[in-house]
C-alpha cells in the first residue's frame, strides 16, 4: 500500500508511522541472495565500502565482497556498466555482494602526520589493534581502482545471518550484511597517481581533493568512497563519513565549485530541450538564457515503487541554495552535477529545468547514479532547440509525462528572471 | 592604466571605523571580493554580483578619510574579511590602513594589527553599468520597504511594484497569499520624476540582499521603470559616499 507522501519519504523519514518501510521490504523479497554457509566469506570486491548512518558517530563501516567468484567484478561499481543492464540484472548482480559490518566511531579516520594530538589518543586508545586493521584494510580497499579480493571472518555461522539486502534512493542495492571480526585483504591495491596525492595530502581540504579529483578523471563513485572513509580533507578534520551523506556531499560540493566557472562563461542565447529514459525515469532537461538557476521537479506515477505521489519541486535561484533539497534529495544534486557539467562542456551560462517522472518500471531504488547517468546519456544527444521561451513552453507540454508541470516550475513560469548585462 | 599595484605604492589612510563599515556593508550584499579604483579624489568600486542580476556603482570622496595619501591604484580586496574584522571596532574608533612594501594590506585599530595579501584583481572585469532611463524617481525611507519585505519573505520569491499618479504598491502573490504594501505619495514618499506609470518585479531574495545594504533608516531615492531595472541611489557618511544599486528585473514573459 503506497501513501501519497511515499515519494516525499521515500523510505527514510516514516511519514507513515512504520519503522520499516513496507514498500522496500517488498522489494527486498524479490531479491536473489548469495547462499552463505561457515564462519568465513572470500571473493571479490568491485571495490566497494558501505559506511552506515544509524548510530551515529559510532557507525558499522565494512566492504561488500561476493562470495562466488566474478569474472567482472571490477564493473559492479561502475554506473557505465550497470547503465547497460536492465533493472532486474542489476538489482539482482548488486543483491551478491555481502556486506561486511564492524562498528566503529566516525572520528577513528583523522589521521595527524605529526602524531600526539589529545582526542586522537583518546579514541584510538578504546580501538583494539583488530579495528585498526579492518580500518586501514578498508581505506586500502577503497583507494583501489580495480577489484581486490577480500576475506571476512565473522563470530557467527554466516547461514544463520539475516538475509536482508540493503536498499536505498540513495546508494547502489546491496546484499545482506554480516558481522565482521576480522578482514583480510588479499590482493595489492591499484591506487590511481591522482588518488594518491589527495589521500596523502592532509593540508588540503576536502572540497579542494574532491574537485581535484574530479578534473584528473576520477569517477564520483570513487571520489565518495575515499570520502566516506575518511580519506579526504585536513588530516585532524577526517572522519567516517555514512554513504548515503557522502555521495550527496560530493555531488554537492563539485557542483557548487563548478557552477561558480560556469557563470563566466558566455550566455546562452536561445532555448535547448534534452529528453532521456532511464530504468523506467523519463527525463526533459530545458536551458535557457542567464542568470544562472537550477531548478528540478519530480513525479513518482502508479505503480512505481512509491505509488502515484503529488509533484515535488527544489529549486535555487541564482544566488544558489543553502539549505537541503528536501523534497528530492539527492536525486536533486546529482542531476545539478551533471546539468553544470554540460554547461561547462558547451561554455554556455544557462539556467535549467529538470523534470523527472517515474513510471512503473522503476520498482526497485538503483541509487541517484541513474539520474547522473541519464542526464549525461541526454546531453550525448543533440537537443531540440528553440528561439524563444513560448516555443520551448510549448514542446515541454507536448512531451511531459507530468501534466500540470508549469503549476510546478519557478523559472518557466509567468515571470522570466533577466540579467543586467541585457541592459547594456 | 594605474600600476596594478606593484612595486611600492603610495596608500595610506585613516578613516572613522563607522566609515569603512557602510562601504564593507554596502558592497557585500553584492560580491565578497571587490576591486578597489584608488586615486587622489577618493575611492570607487564597481561590482557585479556572480550571475549578473545586482550591481553597486559606489564612490566615496576623500573629504571622508581623517588622512588620506594615496596614489592612483587598483586594490583587489576581500571585504567579507574586512566587515568580520570591523566588528570588534567601535563606530567612531579610527583605523588606519596601508599597503606595506610586500603588497600587503595592513589594518590597525587602536592596539590591534592585521595583515593580509591582497585578492588578486587582475581576473576582475570592470563591470559595463547599463544607462537607463526610467520614468519614475521617488525619494523615501527604507524603513517604509522593510516591513513589507519581511511580510512577503513567507508568501513567495518575488515582489512588484507599481507606481501611479498618487502612489506605490508593492505586492507579492503566490496561490491564495498575498502580501500588499501601499506607499501614498506625499505621507510615506515625495515624488521627484513621474513620467507615467512603472510596473516592474523582481526577485524578493536579491532586493532583501540590497535592503540589507541600504540599511534599516535611511533616505533613499527609487527609480522604477516597465519591466526594467530597479535604481536605488543613496548617499552615506554626510554625502560624502554615493552608492548606486542596479538590480534587473524578473519580467512578464509573453
Amino acid at each position: 500500500m503506497a501513501y501519497p507522501y511515499c515519494s516525499e519519504c521515500k523510505g527514510t523519514k516514516a511519514m507513515c508511522g512504520q519503522d520499516h518501510c513496507p514498500l522496500l521490504a517488498d522489494v527486498r523479497g524479490r531479491a536473489s541472495l548469495p547462499k552463505l554457509s561457515g564462519r568465513s566469506l572470500q571473493g571479490p570486491s568491485p571495490p566497494s565500502v558501505f559506511v552506515g548512518r544509524f548510530g551515529y558517530p559510532r557507525i558499522t563501516i565494512g566492504p561488500l565482497a561476493s562470495p562466488a567468484p566474478l569474472p567482472m567484478a571490477e564493473r559492479l561499481e561502475d554506473p557505465s556498466f550497470l547503465n547497460a543492464l536492465g533493472l532486474e540484472e542489476v538489482y539482482s548482480i548488486r543483491s551478491s555482494l555481502v556486506r561486511g559490518r564492524s562498528r566503529l566511531d566516525v572520528r577513528t579516520a583523522k589521521a595527524d602526520p605529526l602524531g600526539g594530538s589529545e582526542p586522537l589518543m583518546e579514541v584510538e586508545d578504546r580501538l583494539g589493534i583488530g579495528k585498526r586493521r579492518i580500518l586501514s584494510s578498508i581505506q586500502e580497499m577503497s583507494m583501489s581502482s580495480r577489484s581486490m579480493d577480500a576475506e571476512m571472518i565473522s563470530r557467527k555461522d554466516l547461514k544463520v545471518m539475516a538475509p536482508i539486502p540493503s536498499l536505498d534512493m540513495i546508494m547502489m542495492p546491496m546484499g545482506p550484511s554480516i558481522d565482521m571480526l576480522t578482514l583480510k585483504v588479499i590482493d595489492n591495491p591499484r591506487i590511481p597517481r591522482p588518488v594518491d596525492r589527495a589521500v596523502s595530502d592532509t593540508d588540503m581540504i576536502a572540497n579542494e581533493g574532491v574537485l581535484e579529483l574530479y578534473r584528473e578523471g576520477i569517477r564520483e563513485e570513487h571520489i565518495s568512497r575515499l570520502f566516506s572513509v575518511g580519506l579526504l580533507g585536513g588530516g585532524r578534520r577526517r572522519r567516517l563519513v555514512p554513504t548515503r551523506w557522502s555521495i550527496t556531499a560530493v555531488d554537492d560540493t563539485l557542483s557548487k565549485q563548478l557552477k561558480e566557472r560556469a557563470l563566466g562563461l558566455t550566455p546562452l542565447d536561445c532555448y535547448h530541450l534534452y529528453s532521456c529514459s532511464s530504468f523506467g525515469n523519463h527525463f526533459l532537461i530545458a536551458l535557457y538564457p542567464p542568470p544562472f538557476r537550477f531548478e528540478m521537479a519530480e513525479q513518482w506515477q502508479k505503480g512505481s515503487l512509491w505509488g502515484e505521489g503529488d509533484v515535488i519541486h527544489d529549486w535555487e535561484g541564482p544566488r544558489g541554495r543553502t539549505g537541503y533539497a528536501d523534497a528530492i534529495t539527492g536525486a536533486y544534486y546529482a542531476a545539478r552535477l551533471s546539468t553544470v557539467d554540460h554547461l561547462l562542456s558547451i561554455g554556455r551560462n544557462a539556467g535549467a529545468t529538470v523534470i523527472r517522472w517515474i513510471t512503473d518500471e522503476y520498482w526497485a531504488p538503483l541509487g541517484v547514479w541513474v539520474i547522473r547517468e541519464a542526464l549525461r546519456k541526454a546531453f550525448l544527444t543533440p537537443p531540440r532547440l528553440f528561439n524563444d521561451r513560448a516555443s520551448l513552453i510549448q514542446a515541454i507540454d507536448a512531451s511531459c509525462g507530468i501534466r500540470n508541470w508549469r503549476r510546478s516550475t519557478r523559472f518557466l513560469g509567468p515571470l522570466e528572471d533577466m540579467t543586467l548585462d541585457r541592459y547594456i | 592604466m594605474f600600476p596594478k599595484g606593484t612595486g611600492h605604492t603610495m596608500f595610506e589612510i585613516t578613516v572613522k571605523s563607522e566609515v569603512l563599515r557602510n562601504v564593507f556593508s554596502i558592497l557585500t550584499p553584492i560580491t565578497g571580493e571587490i576591486k578597489l579604483v584608488a586615486d587622489k579624489d577618493g575611492w570607487r568600486v564597481r561590482a557585479v554580483d556572480p550571475a549578473h542580476v545586482a550591481m553597486v556603482d559606489l564612490e566615496l570622496s576623500y573629504g571622508a578619510f581623517e588622512d588620506y595619501n594615496v596614489e592612483p591604484l587598483e586594490l583587489g580586496l576581500n571585504v567579507e574579511r574586512l566587515l568580520d574584522h570591523l566588528k570588534s571596532a567601535k563606530a567612531d574608533e579610527e583605523i588606519m590602513m596601508k599597503l606595506d612594501q610586500d603588497n600587503r594590506m595592513i589594518v590597525s585599530m587602536s592596539n590591534l594589527t592585521l595583515k593580509f595579501p591582497l585578492v588578486d584583481s587582475s581576473g576582475f572585469s570592470d563591470p559595463k553599468v547599463p544607462n537607463l532611463s526610467l520614468p519614475v524617481s521617488l525619494k523615501l525611507n527604507s524603513a517604509e520597504l522593510q516591513k513589507g519585505l519581511k511580510a512577503s519573505q513567507s508568501i513567495s520569491d518575488y515582489l512588484t511594484f507599481n507606481c501611479t499618479e498618487d502612489k506605490l504598491v508593492i505586492t507579492s502573490t503566490e496561490d491564495l497569499s498575498s502580501m500588499t504594501l501601499e506607499l501614498k505619495k506625499g505621507s510615506e514618499y515625495i515624488e521627484e520624476k513621474f513620467e507615467g506609470t512603472a510596473k516592474s518585479s523582481f526577485s524578493l531574495d536579491y532586493f532583501s540582499q540590497l535592503m540589507k545594504g541600504v540599511g534599516t533608516n535611511r533616505d533613499i531615492m527609487l527609480h522604477i521603470g516597465n519591466s526594467y531595472p530597479l535604481k536605488i541611489e543613496f548617499e552615506f557618511s554626510d554625502g560624502l559616499g554615493k552608492v548606486r544599486y542596479l538590480l534587473a528585473p524578473r519580467i512578464e514573459s509573453a
